[in-house]
């Protein structure tokens, strides 16, 4: 079999994973609970276009400050800009910027991950450091110091992040890698023969990546977290996007003046996006582990 | 086939940062410590001892997953420290592994089919087709059968005996000439064992394989070598044909052995002469005779000088100043 | 009055998936001073079986029916209070891996000390300490160790650390699930020794859980085979290992290496132990029996008396 294929037999285990999540008791009911919820806001997201009642963008659309009401359910903030469109726009940005810094995260932190901790020895030592080091900064200071260098945009923000929650992910898979590396199982790939790359890729990769991919569904709850975080302080994002971080951002500054719908729904959102990830990621990380058989 | 010589294998043991500071004496563990045997084309030897007797370690030198400290060992005239990266990795098609956990030494993730046939395309033997082919070929070939049933299986779909058996196809599906046996039967129910060596026993038969069985447990080594050697604590104590050294055991360590075994049959009348203590640590072994701190017929000579392996019967050698006749 | 008297015990595991039954209305009695052997291999339910005797089954298991009367006192249904004392005090328990038995942050007289505390509050630590000290003299290891780790001692003296520890209390039932199976063979005679010695000395009333058929051919009066839950066989030592008549407990006897018997032909067991989720209809052991026929297939075979046996098996009673 490639490695194609075995990539691919790897996400279709993954399905049927998904279809049995209702029997397998309380970490299924997290998992289901939070999918639900990841999806409807993704569902939001996506049909943004069609389900916004109002340009988000356009001044004036309402009263200043307009409380919520029948016309304005989520009412309108110091622009006039209508809350609710706002909301169901806001999500997408938030959402791509999460979802890049996870691939990219993804992509840089398992290979690295991977091919340092199996060879071993100065490698693994030097980029353990390397990581370590990154690690030991406060995510969110480092992602503004980066975000500041590199200036707004989506692509910008997801890097600042990525480079945050790296570390995560190379010591999640470091950890699994130096675990099993040492099970009867890669010593028999060894014993037939099997190149470092077969072994790394068939017998260590397939067995790390569950993990993994339980960090990464957790993350993605801290990346959002985070790049709310970074609209809030003013960096990432050009004031036109609608965004949910610069709403929270405007909302502290009007809550004083009574306006507490301007926080609470972005706020509330970034919750619910943030929670469901996490419960998604705690259900999977229980049902991969194929302990749980018994 | 096989020859080894005068192997030994430390490993160092692991200081703490202040030993490392304060003292520069290291400690090994002396895994192997200058073992010699033989082994010809057909043979089955049983590699018998307890804990820390190296026998494991023996296994691994023999496949080169560990280097050796010092010492050679030559497999059909190569010599198997010479050998390095490609040439190792192509090596490796004629001297073959069966594990003792067959849940361990199958990846949980890989169908039980492809993990045998992983094994010919390592070692880039034929075309997909061929392998797949092949592999069929070897599941009913263990028992497996019909393979239809079993190729597309993950190890904890099948039986601890049926596991054993697709490790038992790994390790045969490349043809290898020898196969080392670590332990194959310990960690399967006592009512399939036999079955177990008994496809062992055929399959040798139709291959032309030869065995070196690693072992603690006596009553097995017994029914299935032909000759034995019994190790401890790094040392080889006694080799020979088997009916020699489990008819007539010269070494008193053997004899402890053979005494200790539980025999399952109430009306047996036992013998035991069960030594004192403890396998001593392999970091720090006794000086002289390793056994002489727990031998009933120790002398002062035992723990002064080291007994080398010598022939006392034909065929039959031992390592002991006061052999038992 | 037998000292422990389990009568048609169930004890079920509530999986997701399905009820298993561990253990199928066993029935078995052990007196005072007899060494009982339960042999069966992996799956067979010895260990429940075992753990049920101080209500130790872990969950999802749980005993559903069934009595389990130790002289006298009710252990499923009794308080809390009185199984606590019962374990450890009235029934000693050695577990089957020494290595993570013990505590290893806790000396080995603290281990003692919390042992005999914990049932005679009254006893002070100097007593306690004292008594430990004999216990383990008798055991072969010496009070100076008292005061050593777990990771200090090796697999033979831990497994006598364990040993003393389930005797501290003067016990008048001894449970020891698979004792030498992770010991090497030498200490693992000397262990059995131990035990022998043990039963003389206190008279001590054993039972023997293990898959190792030699070690109770040497230790146990009589014998309780397991297969799958259900007990198929039940005899004296002696009758057992010369006049089998289960056909699992002839071919378990059969597949056993036996080192002083020349030219011995081993046979096994086909197929695999039932899957106890969805067990076969009939005698459990039919799938894989030489001898079965109609009858086994359709109906389970109860535990009847055979000259000197209890067996579990229509062929008996055929003849």
């Amino acid at each position: 079999m490639t490695d194609t294929q075995t990539r691919g037999r790897i996400v279709v285990q993954l399905i049927p994973g998904l279809a049995s999540l209702r029997k397998r008791g309380l970490a299924g009911w997290f998992a289901v609970i939070g999918l639900a919820m990841v999806f409807v806001v993704v569902l939001m997201t996506a049909t943004a276009p069609w389900i916004s009642p109002h340009d988000p963008n356009e001044i004036g659309t309402g009263p200043v400050l307009g409380p919520p009401s029948l016309s304005f359910p989520l009412g309108t903030n110091h622009l006039g800009q209508d809350m609710l469109s706002r909301l169901i726009w806001g999500g997408s940005t938030m959402l791509q910027v999460a979802a890049l810094s996870v691939l990219v995260c993804f992509i840089v932190g398992v290979p690295v991950g991977l091919l340092t901790s199996y060879a071993g020895g100065l490698v693994d030592r030097s980029a353990s450091l390397a990581m370590d080091s990154i690690y030991a900064f406060p995510g969110l200071v480092l992602a503004i110091a980066i975000a500041a260098m590199l200036g707004p945009g989506v692509v910008n923000m997801s890097l600042s992040i990525a480079v945050v929650y790296v570390p995560s992910y190379y010591r999640i898979v470091r950890s699994q890698v130096l675990s099993i590396k040492e099970l009867p199982y890669v010593e028999a790939a060894r014993t037939l023969g099997a190149s470092g790359r077969s072994t790394l890729l068939r017998y260590i990769l397939p067995n790390v990546l569950p993990s993994v991919v339980a960090v990464a569904t957790v993350n993605f709850a801290d990346a959002i977290l985070t790049a709310a975080g970074l609209t809030f302080v003013g960096l990432g994002l050009p004031i036109s996007t609608p965004d949910w971080g610069w709403d929270l951002t405007y909302g502290r500054r009007l809550l004083p003046s009574g306006a507490w719908w301007v926080i609470t729904f972005p706020g509330l959102m970034i919750v619910i996006l943030a929670l469901g990830f996490a419960f998604v990621g705690e259900g999977l990380s229980e049902l991969l582990n194929p302990k749980l058989e018994q | 086939m096989l020859t080894a010589t005068d192997l030994k294998k430390y490993f160092p043991v692991e200081r703490g940062f202040l030993d490392k500071m304060l003292t520069s004496h290291k400690r090994f563990v002396h895994a192997v410590d200058g073992i010699s045997f033989s082994m010809s084309r057909g043979d089955i030897l049983g590699l018998v001892g307890e804990s820390g007797s190296g026998k494991s370690t023996t296994a691994k030198l023999c496949l080169k997953l560990v280097e050796p400290t010092s010492g050679q060992i030559a497999f059909e005239g190569t010599d198997l420290t010479a050998l390095h990266g490609e040439e190792l990795r192509r090596f490796r098609r004629n001297i073959q592994l069966i594990f003792q956990d067959p849940t361990a030494s199958l990846s949980p993730r890989i169908r039980v089919g492809d993990a045998i046939r992983h094994a010919l395309s390592f070692q880039g033997v034929g075309t997909p087709a061929q392998q797949v082919q092949r592999t069929r070929e070897m599941l009913e070939r263990v028992g497996l059968t019909p393979w239809s049933n079993f190729y597309d299986r993950y190890p904890h779909q099948l039986s601890g005996g049926q596991r054993q058996r697709v490790v038992i196809a790994r390790a045969l599906v490349l043809n290898p000439k020898f196969v080392i046996a670590d332990e194959p039967i310990a960690m399967v129910d006592v009512s399939v064992r036999a079955q177990i060596l008994e496809l062992m026993l055929e399959l040798k038969k139709e291959f032309d394989l030869t065995y070196l069985f690693i072992t603690h447990d006596l009553a097995m080594a017994n029914y299935v070598c032909r000759s034995i050697a019994i190790m401890y604590l790094g040392k080889i104590l006694e080799m020979g044909p088997k009916e020699e050294v489990f008819g007539n055991p010269l070494h008193p360590y053997t004899l402890a052995l053979l005494s200790s075994i539980p025999v399952p049959d109430p009306k047996a009348k036992l013998e035991r002469m069960i030594p004192k203590g403890e396998i001593p640590s392999p970091i720090k072994p006794p000086e002289g005779c390793r056994f002489h701190p727990r031998c009933p017929y120790a002398q002062e000579i035992c723990s002064e000088h080291e007994p080398q392996l010598e022939e006392i019967r034909t065929g039959h050698r031992a390592a002991c100043f006061f052999p038992r006749m | 009055m037998p000292l422990l008297d389990i009568q048609s015990l169930v004890v079920e595991y509530h999986t997701l998936k399905a009820v298993v039954r561990a253990v199928d209305r066993v029935s078995l009695s052990v007196e005072k001073g007899e060494t009982l052997g339960l042999v069966g291999e992996s799956g067979c339910g010895k260990s429940t079986l075992g753990l049920s005797a101080i209500r130790l089954v872990p969950s999802p298991g749980r005993i559903t029916n069934g009595r389990v009367s130790l002289d006298g006192t009710d252990v499923i249904n009794c308080s809390d209070e009185v199984i606590r004392q019962i374990r450890g005090k009235r029934v000693g328990y050695i577990f089957q891996d020494p290595m993570t038995s013990l505590n290893p942050v806790k000396n080995i007289s603290a281990h003692f000390v919390e042992m005999i505390q914990t049932h005679e509050p009254k006893a002070s630590s100097e007593d306690a300490l004292k008594r430990s000290q004999d216990v383990l003299k008798r055991l072969g290891i010496l009070p100076e160790r008292l005061r050593d780790f777990p990771h200090q001692f090796s697999g033979g003296m831990r497994q006598r650390v364990m040993i003393g520890l389930a005797l501290a209390l003067n016990p008048d039932l001894l449970i020891a699930d698979e004792p030498t199976t992770s010991l090497d063979v030498i200490v693992e005679a000397q262990i059995v020794e131990l035990l022998k010695e043990l039963k003389e000395s206190l008279g001590l009333t054993l039972i023997l859980i293990t898959h190792n058929i030699g070690i109770v051919a040497e230790t146990a009066d009589r014998v309780v085979v397991m297969y799958a839950g259900r007990v198929a066989e039940l005899a004296d030592t002696d009758t057992l290992f010369e006049k089998p008549r289960h056909p699992y407990t002839q071919a378990l006897l059969n597949s056993v290496p036996n080192i002083t018997k020349k030219d011995q032909v081993l046979s096994w067991i086909p197929g695999a132990p039932p899957d106890l989720a969805e067990p076969p209809l009939g005698c459990l052991y039919h799938p894989r029996c030489p001898f079965v026929f109609d009858r086994c297939k359709r109906e389970e075979p109860l535990l009847t008396q055979h000259n000197s046996s209890m067996v579990a098996c229509h062929l008996c009673d055929k003849r």
